[in-house]
């Protein structure tokens, strides 16, 4: 269950948002994807998804060439992606936004193992997700990826806008996802919180790949930082 | 996602109510009426369910409605009795809808208008020129379904029958819309993008919705071929689709409560106004300005008060 993405160009209608960008995620590894705001980090998920239509390049997926494919059929193939603005369906419950997807893949999911990764979710099941708070709308978005019992996770700034002790909630539930077995795209602007969790990190700009290591090699890569995050 | 609010399943069952009471003491045309608003509140229940719910704003549906009506119509003529008819008719105007949801939904917005647009026109303009559908002069000697212990044929019962039917449409609307597929279908025009990363087809989704609507129009279009034992190509005619829209303006869209108080107002104020002058549609217009200006919400709507639902 290897992905890889191999020179992947992508436009927002005319403008080119990835310039020919390759990245590899291995399974059950954490792969943090760091870069300014513009560098085209939600432009990469989306194509991913297949949300922005293919131009050039390839994604593969165990072993299949998924580039072309239409939105659902990457979701059916164990992709998931929490979008940054976490999009919850607001006049659905908390319950019938996780069920809303039905069984897709291989159903290993369900309502009370979400329930327990996220226990804050468990008493909250029957109340309109539009009512629940930013961090707790956050874990919702993630427990209904989950539901689609994926392979690979996609997440697009999930510490945004969280206070401290649900940052720390989100970390240790990514934690145990990844001892699961569960592959992690982490796209994050904290860059603490995503070297917590990184196996891997690639740093990009202006749609490209301009630095891939091990989070150790990242710590000592002080003028690749300084240049690319100005940190 | 939907939740049919105790104001709006109370706005519904006071209208049908008050209806099955006007038609009881009322006269004949009084019971002549209800069956028509009955007619126009089970198509504009279907509108409902596609434009209010899904976004898909249909200007098919007076046609749709208009192949259920001929469907039954002709099964009935070919000697199938009534109630099998009715059936036929209905299967008729669902397999017409699967076929325009089929195409149209993919597109969104004005170009779901226009394609819907350019398939009602095509059915009407098919009807009008077949001999074997009588053409222009449409068919008649049409029958009434046989009831137990009743005569369809009595004005009042056939009046009280439309309301039971239009009160079945709305129960099967409240149903779809509560199921997983109308989260769904609901899911999908709120956020498509979301809703395929999830898994769903939103052009699957979206058809299935219009063939479900279709199928509920279908009945509207059995039950006005009862009516009037008569059906012409008029009932397809474009501008037929734009008034259920209208209807469904002035009762409040995406409420399904609005469908049916819309339908009992816009054909009141029709036989009110047409009393007063020819031009009853300006009448109609007017009222329809105030309505949207006033909040876009329509009378049920306007009746739920000022709380969100």
């Amino acid at each position: 269950m290897t992905f890889e993405i191999q020179h992947l160009t992508a436009f927002y209608g005319k403008v080119q948002a990835l310039h020919g960008l390759s990245l590899r995620v291995e399974p059950a590894q954490v792969h943090a994807l760091l870069g300014r705001n513009g560098a085209g980090k939600s432009a990469l998920l989306a194509r991913i998804m297949g949300l922005l239509p293919a131009a050039q390049g390839r994604i593969s997926w165990d072993g299949q060439d998924i580039t072309h494919w239409p939105t659902p059929r990457v979701a059916r193939a164990g992709i998931a992606l929490v979008p940054e603005t976490r999009d919850i369906f607001a006049s659905l419950t908390v319950r019938e936004n996780l069920t809303l997807a039905g069984r897709i893949g291989r159903g290993d999911w369900t309502i009370g193992r979400v329930a327990a990764l996220f226990p804050n979710l468990s008493p909250r099941l029957a109340t309109p997700a539009g009512m629940l708070s930013g961090g707790e709308q956050q874990m919702l978005a993630i427990g209904r990826a989950l539901m689609t019992s994926p392979r690979l996770l996609l997440l697009d700034e999930p510490t945004e806008g969280l206070a401290a002790p649900m940052v720390a909630t989100l970390q240790t539930a990514l934690a145990s996802l990844k001892a699961a077995g569960l592959a992690i795209l982490l796209v994050e602007q904290n860059t603490r919180f995503a070297l917590a969790l990184a196996d891997r990190v690639t740093l990009i700009s202006r749609g490209a790949t301009v630095w891939t290591g091990s989070p150790d090699d990242f710590a000592d890569a002080q003028a690749v930082r300084a240049r690319y995050l100005g940190a | 996602m939907f939740r049919l609010t105790p104001i709006r399943a109370a706005i519904a069952a006071l209208v049908l109510a008050a209806l099955a009471g006007w038609a009881s003491f009322g006269g004949y045309l009084a019971r002549e009426m209800v069956a028509e608003i009955a007619v126009l509140a089970i198509l504009a229940l279907a509108l409902d369910l596609v434009a209010g719910f899904g976004g898909m704003v249909s200007l098919a549906h007076g046609a749709i409605m208009g192949v259920g009506a001929y469907g039954y119509a002709l099964a009935n003529q070919a000697g199938l009795p009534p109630w099998p008819a009715a059936l036929v008719g209905m299967a008729a105007a669902t397999l017409t809808g699967t076929a325009i949801g089929a195409v149209s939904a993919r597109l969104t917005g004005v170009f779901f208008l226009m394609a819907t647009l350019a398939f009602g026109q095509m059915i009407w303009a098919l009807t009008f020129r077949a001999d074997a559908l009588g053409g222009d002069n449409g068919l008649g000697g049409i029958a009434r379904p046989p009831l137990p212990f009743l005569d369809s044929g009595d004005p009042l019962v056939f009046a009280l029958y439309a309301l039971v039917l239009a009160a079945g449409c709305l129960a099967v609307c409240v149903a779809v819309l509560r199921s997983r597929f109308g989260q769904r279908f609901e899911a999908v025009h709120d956020n498509p993008d979301r809703a395929a990363a999830l898994g769903i087809a939103p052009e699957r989704i979206r058809a299935q919705g219009f063939a479900i609507s279709s199928m509920i129009a279908g009945a509207a279009g059995v039950l006005a071929a009862q009516h009037m034992q008569f059906v012409s190509p008029e009932l397809m005619v474009w501008t037929a689709s734009g008034e259920v829209l209208v209807v469904l303006i002035l009762g409040g869209i995406g409420s399904l409560s609005g469908a049916v108080i819309g339908a009992a107002g816009f054909v009141l104020l029709k036989y009110w106004a047409a009393d007063w002058t020819d031009h009853w549609h300006l009448a109609i217009g007017a009222l329809l300005i105030v309505v949207v200006l006033a909040g876009e919400r329509g009378l049920s709507g306007l009746l739920e008060g000022r709380r969100d639902a």
